[in-house]
């Protein structure tokens, strides 16, 4: 009944064309080199602001998946990955084209993409409201050590030096904690600011650190318009249903793989379409053949990064725990909207989560057919003058702060904020868990804080519940066992 | 711009230390262990922690070195000017926006941009002043987002459908 009820919201006028807008616009960002998922989705959150909250959240979601899909068209064409989660697969598709089967690589990512999705959202509608019964029995203690997980994980998964992902996820902290104390409600690094009191803005910030940075750091060199190569883009779906069906089976497990690596706190698309892509080219007949151009490790690895959108909603949507940016966006729009993630949010608000989950479903059954145009239109979204679209991204930055707030204080935010996320791009420092740990930081300290209070004091209390300790033993292993390993490591090597 | 790891450590190690000095004036509250600054001082050592771990790297193992402490990327002079110019504009719109309105303001701070990136000052002129429309419409009329009318503010009835 509650789905019945979720799908009649989707199915509203309102949310279809918010949601085919969001596809258009997703397909396009997606396809431009430069331009990531979360980029394109930081821009989309002020015009959520002034939606209902299904349409808001139908819309990120409809985006996030054509985003992601839309990557790997000029990863195949130019070998240039449109988002990061198409990294993985770009040369294997490029070189597919450099063969003449163009087609062959786009087509199968294309039904393979919608595959992968599709099953990520099958996935999080079923297994999100049972792992939240099981979730209603979680006390701070529980969701303390979440929230650990979740920021430890970010920084093991990030890219490039841990100590760098450390150095992102503190600076993500440090900004979540200007404002008021959450316990004794006194003022932290206002420097006596009035506009600092209720901390900065989630939105500005996120503007900045995804979208400005982006801008800065093309202004800084900007890119020539890419040439596409005159391949022919005609007969996509043309004997696309055969590799399917041969690859059947490596599709289901990239689905899968992407699933779980979704949801694994700090582990995004990106790594997910690696991890299906190596275990597809471990498992195939034709591993010798992988790199050199062939459709098998693509069709897993596309899976993959669709799935794992899916599988990053789970822990979101079940206890506000993101499982990479994107989903710690949704979080934060689900804060906006006042669904606030959380296994009551499945008892308050069914209807609204099953209709965006739905939303979600629908989306990725959308890839096919709005893919296909996006593939064969990819040369005219290409023929845009880059310093066009990037001027118009300075001015949508400027307008969706302002908008938002009210306030030109918000846009001083958010250029602060593009200024420090150009900084961390161009020194290797990864923005994932900073975004992380803004929107976690305030989770840890009231947890902690609350988990305190419970145990009047006492640190036993925070691994006394069976499933607080086991979560706690996870925790520490993140941090001990890579040490450890190391330590041996360099042992053998003296 | 990109620093040498040394560097990159440094200025965590002195943003950890900040931190640290800043939580240590904050007010603390009577019978309560853990008051507003515990927290910000986790933080700040981690981020000193994370520095020191850098500078550490960079000298044990010229991890993250750059020749001469300090890479510049980009076009040179131009590369410069154009990360100057869309600082300024932002800067711009801080400044004036109330005073000058979206709609008079917009247009000038586009046409800067595109005529900058891509050199054809009608291309620009036409972006500048539909895509101003355009904003203006999808947020001021559709969404209701209450971008300033400036000095056109005697005009805002006649300007709003």
């Amino acid at each position: 009944m509650v789905i019945l009820d979720a799908t009649m919201l989707v199915l509203q006028p309102q949310t279809l064309l918010v949601m085919f807008l969001c596809a258009i616009y997703g397909l396009i960002v997606g396809a431009i080199p430069g331009f990531t998922a979360t980029m394109a989705v930081a821009l989309l959150v002020p015009v959520t602001y002034f939606l209902d909250p299904v349409p808001a959240l139908a819309g990120i979601v409809t985006l996030a998946a054509m985003a992601i899909f839309a990557g790997d068209i000029p990863g195949a064409l130019l070998r240039m990955p449109g988002t990061p989660a198409s990294a993985a697969y770009a040369d294997e598709a490029y070189k597919m084209t450099l063969k003449g089967q163009a087609e062959t690589a786009l087509g199968v990512g294309l039904v393979a993409s919608a595959l992968g999705g599709a099953f990520g959202a099958l996935m999080l509608i079923f297994a999100a409201p049972a792992l939240a019964e099981i979730a209603l029995s979680f006390s701070s203690f529980e969701y303390f050590w979440l929230a650990c997980l979740g920021l430890l994980a970010a920084i093991a998964a990030s890219t490039g030096h841990p100590a760098k992902g450390a150095i992102s996820l503190f600076i993500g902290l440090g900004i979540a904690m200007v404002g008021l104390d959450p316990v004794s409600g006194q003022q932290r690094f206002t420097f006596g600011n009035t506009n600092l009191i209720g901390g900065l803005g989630f939105i500005p910030v996120l503007i900045g650190l995804f979208a400005v940075s982006e801008a800065l750091r093309f202004a800084l060199a900007p890119t020539a318009r890419a040439e596409v190569p005159a391949v022919s883009l005609k007969n996509l779906l043309a004997g696309v249903m055969g590799h399917i069906a041969r690859l059947k089976w490596s599709v289901a497990r990239g689905a899968g793989i992407g699933t779980v690596v979704g949801a694994i706190p700090g582990a995004g698309a990106d790594i997910a379409a690696y991890v299906s892509y190596a275990v597809a080219r471990r498992l195939s007949p034709r591993r010798e053949e992988f790199g050199s151009g062939i459709v098998d490790g693509i069709a897993s690895a596309t899976a993959a990064n669709n799935a794992s959108v899916g599988g990053a909603f789970i822990p979101a949507t079940v206890f506000g725990i993101p499982g990479d940016s994107l989903s710690a966006v949704v979080i934060g729009v689900l804060y906006m909207k006042g669904l606030n993630p959380g296994p009551t949010a499945f008892l308050v608000h069914p209807t609204l989560l099953y209709a965006v989950f739905v939303a979600f479903l629908l989306a990725n059954i959308l890839i096919v057919p709005m893919g296909f145009f996006a593939i064969r239109l990819f040369r005219r979204i290409l023929s845009a003058p880059p310093g066009v679209v990037m001027s118009l991204v300075t001015l949508a930055c400027i307008v969706g702060a302002f908008a938002v707030e009210n306030t030109t204080f918000a846009v001083v935010v958010m250029l602060g904020a593009g200024l420090i996320g150009f900084y961390m791009e161009e020194n290797g420092i990864p923005l994932a868990p900073a975004i992380l740990g803004l929107v976690l930081g305030p989770i840890l300290e009231e947890t902690f804080l609350t988990s305190l209070i419970k145990s009047k004091g006492s640190f036993l209390g925070f691994v006394e519940r069976p499933i607080a300790g086991g979560l706690a033993v996870v925790v520490f292993s993140i941090v001990i066992v890579p040490l450890g390993l190391r330590m041996i490591h360099w042992m053998k090597k003296k | 711009m990109k620093l040498d790891d040394s560097l990159n450590g440094l200025l965590a190690v002195i943003l950890g230390l900040a931190m640290i000095i800043a939580s240590r004036g904050m007010t603390q509250i009577a019978h309560i262990e853990y008051g507003p600054g515990f927290f910000p001082s986790i933080a700040g050592g981690g981020l000193m922690l994370a520095g020191l771990f850098l500078i550490i790297r960079r000298i044990a193992f010229q991890g993250g070195a750059v020749e001469g402490l300090v890479q510049l990327r980009g076009q040179g002079i131009r590369g410069a000017f154009g990360f100057l110019l869309i600082v300024s504009v932002v800067g711009a719109y801080i400044l004036f926006i109330n005073a000058v309105g979206f709609l008079l303001l917009t247009p000038i701070l586009l046409f800067v941009l595109i005529y900058w990136f891509e050199r054809r000052a009608n291309l620009a002129a036409a972006i500048a002043v539909f895509g101003t429309l355009i904003f203006h419409i999808f947020f001021y009329q559709l969404m209701s987002a209450p971008l300033p009318w400036g000095v056109l503010k005697n005009w805002s009835g006649a300007l709003t459908w």
